[in-house]
């Protein structure tokens, strides 16, 4: 049997989150973005330079 | 004609909510197309398709919209609503949210911590070694994480004794608790482990309503059934469940071998094991080995000293005019899968984007052919929520399939629980007269929407409604014997 009291940490996206905060469910929200995509040009050069 | 973007930075918001913004936009007076999309490179491209030229400068972290309205004043409210919008509806953004790399002190000794990942695949690997390094459990919502993370992650935390349901795991239910696509069912000491998120949710739903109840439901994702994952977390989660009075596992199309060794494990205890679709019935030892749903639950039924799941009598009071061809619409992979078997078992040649075998693949195109097409799979929601979340793509192709004169029945199945859409029947209301309509509700009336107006409102529109999909897709399969 699972033991213990559930303990949600959601991290993604918010449709989910607010499904679950429906629910009685001790629920926490985790702060996340999605890293800055470089142009490909740059990110090019700086995995160049971190092969050397 | 007036185009205008906008562009928000340094926010992120999931697709689904974006995609609903877009879609309320899109309903306003006077506007003829509108967008609002995270701005990564791959979304730009979206943008470019439906004919939206974005800012060359934009930056990848930032939310941008995009109207094309009737002039300059209803492009700019439309920005304005949009912006408005999006802090409408996340006003849960308002509270506290925590620092993934600092949620030690959030549990404590006796908790059964869990970490819910739903971000794009490629961000998984980093978030999900965070998890298991602060000693939670994982469910991976996310697919498109390469197998050779997953093994990493399982391998990892079955180290530590710790559960990684997923990746790609739809469906998971803990204490009552649904985490994901999910039912409210009934608690009780029926253990359920399986590879396929609308199978957990009929399975689950089907015991419901024969009575019985679940101590949990595990989803494990559907890679954990291959060779290379060797069912790792099914393994776990079998041993975590063990005090249940009975366990049931359910896969799709298991690795053979892997399917072997898992029957073994289970064997000494009352369980059942549903390979969807393979038309091989045995037992061995305390296991019941079937392809469908209801036996599996059926069989749970008996051992409990219950009556069988209720067949609805409904009668063959239609003229088919010549109709020869099934047409089956699903927005729940397995139940689609499940379906293909039962139609073949029952000699039909069925097709499918998500095939029993590759010689009855189709794309777009089924003219002239039975076919059963899982709308939720990567081709139908590229940019758009997955039809559980906005049925509207699948009840549209409802409405196309229903106005062939050749089409003698179209099946489909309605999903209810968490994470379902509120209104199922969202676009069905003007559905044409002509084949015969045949469904199944996977639901419970604890669910969050009205199991018995969704039955009602299937039946006002003249659906013959089951208690199951593998009923739903038998009685389809008589319906084709009629013609």
């Amino acid at each position: 049997m699972i033991e213990g009291k559930l303990k949600v940490f959601a991290v993604g996206a918010e449709w989910f989150y607010q499904e679950m905060d429906k629910q009685d469910i001790q629920l926490y929200k985790i702060d996340w973005a999605p890293p800055v995509e470089l142009p490909k040009d740059i990110s090019d050069i700086l995995k160049g330079l971190g092969k050397k | 004609m007036a185009v205008k973007y906008h562009e928000v930075k340094g926010r992120y918001i999931d697709s689904v909510l974006l995609m609903q913004i877009t879609r309320e936009l899109e309903q306003e007076k006077g506007v003829k197309e509108a967008a609002v999309l995270s701005a990564t490179s791959q979304n730009l491209e979206i943008f470019e398709s439906i004919g939206f030229n974005p800012p060359k400068d934009v930056e990848s972290s930032s939310i941008l919209i995009a109207v094309n309205a009737d002039n300059e004043t209803i492009a700019t409210n439309t920005i304005n609503e949009a912006l408005e919008m999006l802090d409408r509806k996340t006003e849960s953004s308002d509270i506290e949210t925590y620092a993934l790399d600092d949620l030690g002190p959030l549990t404590e000794v006796g908790d059964f911590p869990l970490l819910y990942i739903s971000t794009p695949g490629k961000y998984v690997e980093d978030i999900a070694k965070k998890g298991l390094d602060q000693g939670l459990n994982l469910h991976i919502f996310s697919s498109n994480v390469p197998i050779e993370t997953e093994l990493e992650l399982k391998k990892i935390a079955h180290e530590k004794n710790l559960l990684v349901l997923g990746p790609d795991a739809g469906t998971t239910i803990i204490q009552g608790q649904g985490i994901g696509f999910a039912n409210v069912i009934r608690e009780g000491t029926i253990g359920i482990v399986g590879s396929s998120g609308t199978g957990i949710q009929e399975l689950s739903v089907l015991l419901d309503k024969g009575g019985l109840g679940i101590s949990a439901a595990l989803g494990v994702g559907t890679n954990d059934f291959t060779q290379e994952i060797n069912a790792i977390m099914t393994r776990q989660g079998i041993e975590l469940l063990y005090d249940s009075s009975m366990i049931i596992v359910v896969a799709k199309k298991p690795n053979p071998s892997v399917m072997k060794e898992i029957v073994k494990l289970l064997s000494e205890k009352p369980s059942a094991f549903v390979a969807l679709g393979d038309d091989e019935t045995y037992a061995q030892g305390e296991t019941y080995v079937t392809g469908y749903l209801d036996d599996a639950v059926n069989f749970a039924l008996r051992n409990a000293g219950k009556a069988p799941l209720v067949k609805p009598e409904v009668k063959m009071d239609f003229d088919l005019q010549g109709r020869k061809y099934v047409r089956g619409m699903f927005v729940g992979g397995s139940l689609c899968y499940q379906a293909q078997a039962i139609l073949k078992k029952n000699g039909i040649d069925i097709y499918s984007n998500a095939p029993l075998d590759e010689k009855h693949q189709v794309d777009k195109n089924w003219d002239d052919l039975n076919a059963c097409i899982d709308t939720g799979s990567e081709e139908y929601v590229q940019g758009r929520p997955h039809p559980m979340i906005d049925p509207r793509l699948r009840n549209e192709m409802i409405l196309d399939e229903c106005k062939k004169d050749d089409v003698a029945v179209v099946l489909f199945d309605v999903m209810l629980g968490y994470g379902s859409a509120r209104d199922p029947l969202d676009g069905l209301e003007n559905i044409p007269e002509g084949p015969v309509l045949v469904a199944s509700i996977t639901g419970t009336t604890n669910d969050p929407q009205d199991y018995a107006k969704v039955e009602k409102g299937l039946k006002k529109l003249g659906v013959k409604v089951f208690t199951s999909a593998q009923q739903a897709a038998e009685f389809a399969a008589k319906v084709l014997e009629e013609k």
